[in-house]
């Protein structure tokens, strides 16, 4: 008996969806490429970190200032300029996945934000926990604008940690087109 | 978790292979499906396992039954399908060997 079932004719391709628009213009400005190839994100990481590290030292030395002035000085802010370049650097590489919100975002990039704010929780409690190890371990007890030099690297280590996790596990992205 | 690392855990798919058929884009389809270009660059490259909701999606858009894209098992290859091996024929019988001294 012959089969009559029609032959199964594939659909055109659709227009973009609004939620698909959104997320072609939210997430492939290809200006920042350059920042994609794992190796590149990679950099970005132990720059970013580098950088803070230098911010950190700055906010050390230049604490007495801080105090005096009220303001830092140019050379008090440039370390914060670098740091920030850096930010953005891993925002743009990592498409953004950390900052778009849900609708934005499809059902992989939504599993690698989760995967990466999980894996940033267990960072942050190593992070927390040795620095405040450090804090009572050292032989001098910070205070006033010191405490700065501690907190606020801190504080954007933290909120960078899940970009940095994406940044620094995730594998090439594929191709253009093959 | 990459199913690259977990190989037991790997879903098998025809997505490359019916993309270049049709001649769309990987832009193409996630158009279509409202999703990431790249997540069909990461399904065709077996670096992630679609859910069920997608995986359906995606039958729909090729009008194919699900397991014609995706499957536990790797496929086999197009071309044995459509051009199958003759089989080997059976070995000779031994000649027989006579012996007229």
């Amino acid at each position: 008996m012959p089969d009559r079932r029609p032959t199964p004719t594939p659909p055109p391709p659709a227009q973009p969806s609004r939620q698909a628009s959104q997320l072609l213009r939210s997430s492939n400005d290809p200006r920042w490429n350059w920042t994609r190839a794992r190796t590149t994100r990679r950099l970005l990481v132990v720059g970013f970190l580098a950088s803070l590290g230098v911010y950190a030292a700055s906010l050390s030395v230049f604490a007495d200032e801080l105090a005096a002035t009220g303001y830092p000085s140019t050379i008090g802010v440039l370390p914060l300029a670098v740091v920030w370049f850096f930010a953005v650097g891993l925002w743009q590489a990592t498409r953004g996945v950390l900052v778009l919100r849900d609708r934005n975002l499809d059902e992989r990039q939504r599993q690698v934000r989760d995967r990466a704010f999980r894996r940033a929780y267990w960072l942050t409690l190593a992070i927390v926990a040795v620095i405040a190890l450090a804090v009572q371990a050292a032989p001098i007890t910070p205070h006033g604008d010191q405490w700065d030099a501690i907190t606020l690297p801190t504080f954007l280590l933290v909120l960078l940690l899940p970009t940095m996790t994406v940044a620094w596990t995730e594998p090439d992205e594929p191709a253009a087109e093959s | 978790m990459s199913p690259r690392r977990h190989g037991d855990e790997r879903i098998h798919n025809r997505l490359a292979v019916l993309r270049a058929e049709r001649g769309l884009s990987r832009q193409d389809i996630a158009a279509a499906l409202g999703i990431h270009y790249q997540t069909i660059g990461y399904l065709e490259r077996g670096d992630y396992n679609p859910s069920l909701q997608l995986a359906l999606k995606l039958a729909a858009f090729f009008a194919l039954p699900v397991e014609a894209i995706f499957s536990l098992t790797p496929f086999a290859l197009l071309s044995e399908q459509v051009y199958p091996r003759p089989a080997a024929p059976p070995p000779a019988p031994p000649m027989e060997v006579t012996d007229h001294a």
